[in-house]
């Protein structure tokens, strides 16, 4: 069964659904989205922010998502993407679905998913919409290719968790061969031991590799013996106006030949907010990324790619479904010895106005 | 001695307040409700309003309770609820005389279960309300609201802020972490208005007597409004069909 097959009999159970309640003019919809408009001005030469070759460019993005609620608990959803410009994330159509899966939540102890889910390992899936996301940039760790599977999670007091298998590894387009499908555990955990404070761990173990790359695979091996190891930790802390993100990723990659390489990333994100409308943020990101390209059964190239980034910005609340946030970002890369790699230093100012929806409330207000 | 429509409104909202809130509150609307009682002892100088609250099913459709994307931790999933929206309804008299010395009055709004408990709150302009976060996790009210912009910033359980409505207005009260919680806080120019009960009834009492607009409201909807006389120690009847409004000859259904 192909990866697209479950997304779409999700997506038919979820209109489906959603013809149902419309003839009864009953049941629970849910139709939301946010749409953002992005102005940039980067350099021309940074791998991690040059967009539109340093000309100035515009972007637009509309996230959209539904719900669908035919008894109690259980709720069919799904969220896509359609954007256009010079955003980093480039899909080829720039159209994809992030998530489409079905969500049982009988208590809070436990609540199931099946589909296309939000990545188990980290915590900035949670906050990567406009609307949460303080910044405009978003961290270069946070992966935002969706897997497939299926999850449990829950809280119960102070501990909360989530495990679970997917289909995909965590990984950056252009540091590792884009990986094949593979299904993979999943785990992570939490406590609160107070109000406004957050310490988290996850884990995954699987295959990072893919089935094209039978040509630098020795014999006797497959691509699903070369294993990538992720340990995550992350922390939150808020209080009064303040808040603040951090998070940790510790990964290994088996590699042909030579003992295994490890990467390291992580970053820090505090956010204060001034007035009602009024907010500044910034983040500290340090990337420590393997650079893997298979060449053949006798030879891999295994590098590390080192950079920094600082991001600094500000948020003007316009109205309730309304956001404004200005920012500049900066990279710094060390010196390598990969010439495939980017090392260029660069910059970017951005401009986001992010307006959220609630579809439903539109066709309902001030009839 | 009929109650006035403040005092009605809070003994509605009782079972959602704590005790100590539901004294404080039912203390301020007694003693707002004094100058007016006193005068019933004597005779009736004040009549009420009353009447039916229908709602389209435009405005009954139950949404889900859901985040795309929430928190990992205590508070990621809000509790599924069935609300009802005949609570979000609120009726009040427009241009109504202020009873004079009428203290401040004061109202709450919890946090519970990840929901702004009620959801619609009308209070009298000059009320301080109270926002208890009665929820294991944080909660972050804030307003943009032309009639009150503030930010209460985060507080955990167990802890208040208040707020003064010094101007009147709808006032949207949503939380910064949990997107999907939301209020109003109608400030009204006075204490004449009324939430219906669940099954549309309601009452708006010590009103003095004269020719009055009264304003059906649901924050959906465009205003209802329906002309009324009221003649003290009568009932003037008034009927509302929400969101459809009625013709302006004929406001009384």
């Amino acid at each position: 069964m192909s990866p697209s097959t479950p997304v779409r009999a999700v997506l038919a159970l979820l209109l489906g659904a959603a013809l149902s309640s419309r003839a009864e003019a009953q049941g629970g919809l849910l139709f939301q989205g946010v749409t953002d408009l992005e102005l940039w001005k980067t350099d021309s030469a940074s791998g991690l922010v040059a967009r539109n070759n340093g000309h100035p460019g515009i972007a637009a993005r509309a996230d959209v998502w539904s719900a669908f609620e035919p008894i109690r608990n259980l709720v069919f959803f799904a969220e896509g993407t359609v954007q256009a410009g010079p955003l980093r994330d480039q899909r080829a159509d720039g159209k994809f679905v992030k998530q489409a899966a079905v969500r049982y939540s009988p208590s809070d102890a436990i609540t199931i998913e099946a589909g296309k889910l939000r990545p188990i390992v980290g915590t900035f899936a949670s906050r990567q919409l406009s609307f949460r996301n303080p910044l405009v940039g978003t961290p270069d760790g946070y992966a935002t290719s969706y897997p497939y599977g299926g999850r449990i999670d829950g809280s119960a007091g102070i501990v909360d968790y989530r495990a679970g298998v997917v289909s995909l590894p965590l990984y950056r387009p252009g540091y590792v061969p884009d990986p094949g499908s593979a299904m993979r555990p999943a785990v992570g955990f939490g406590i609160t031991p107070v109000v406004g404070v957050r310490f988290g761990m996850s884990a995954t173990k699987g295959a990072y590799l893919n089935d094209e790359l039978g040509y630098a695979m020795p014999a006797g091996k497959d691509w699903r013996d070369y294993r990538q190891s992720i340990v995550a930790a992350d922390a939150q802390v808020s209080w009064g106006y303040f808040e603040g993100h951090a998070e940790l990723a510790h990964s290994v990659y088996d590699i042909e030949k030579r003992t295994p390489i490890k990467g390291l990333l992580y970053y820090l994100e505090p956010k204060y907010t001034l007035t009602p409308r009024l907010f500044i943020a910034g983040r500290y990101e340090r990337n420590d990324y393997p650079f893997i390209l298979p060449v053949n059964t006798n030879f891999w190239v295994a590098n590390r790619v080192v950079f920094q980034d600082v991001e600094l910005g500000a948020g003007y609340r316009v109205g309730a479904t309304t956001l404004l946030k200005a920012g500049v970002r900066a990279d710094h890369w060390a010196p390598n010895d990969n010439p495939q790699a980017p090392h260029a230093n660069g910059y970017s100012l951005a401009v986001q106005w992010s307006q959220t929806y609630d579809f439903l409330d539109l066709v309902t207000r001030k009839q | 001695m009929s109650l006035p429509a403040s005092l009605h409104v809070l003994s509605s909202l009782a079972p959602l307040m704590t005790r100590s809130t539901v004294h404080v509150a039912l203390l301020c609307a007694l003693s707002l409700s004094t100058p007016l009682a006193m005068g019933a002892r004597r005779a009736p100088a004040t009549g009420r309003i009353e009447g039916q609250v229908l709602l389209s099913t435009a405005l009954t459709n139950r949404r889900p309770r859901f985040r795309i994307y929430a928190d990992p931790g205590p508070g990621a999933r809000p509790p599924a609820t069935a609300g009802t929206e005949m609570r979000n309804v609120v009726l009040y008299v427009q241009r109504a005389p202020v009873p004079d010395g009428a203290p401040a009055p004061h109202g709450s709004v919890p946090q519970r279960d990840e929901q702004f408990m009620p959801h619609v709150l009308p209070v009298f302009r000059g009320a301080t309300v109270e926002f208890p976060n009665d929820d294991d996790v944080y909660h972050n009210v804030f307003s943009l609201s032309s009639a009150k912009q503030f930010d209460l910033g985060r507080y955990p359980k167990g802890q208040s802020k208040s707020v003064l409505f010094d101007k009147s207005g709808a006032v949207q009260v949503f939380c910064h972490i949990h997107s999907d919680m939301s209020a109003v806080v109608l400030v009204l120019d006075n204490p004449f208005f009324a939430i219906p009960m669940e099954n549309g009834r309601y009452v708006i009492d010590g009103v003095p007597p004269g020719d009055y607009t009264v304003v059906g409201w649901h924050e959906r909807i465009k205003p209802v409004t329906g002309t009324v006389h009221v003649v003290a120690g009568e009932a003037a009847k008034l009927d509302f069909n929400i969101p459809i409004p009625p013709p302006a000859e004929d406001a009384r259904l």
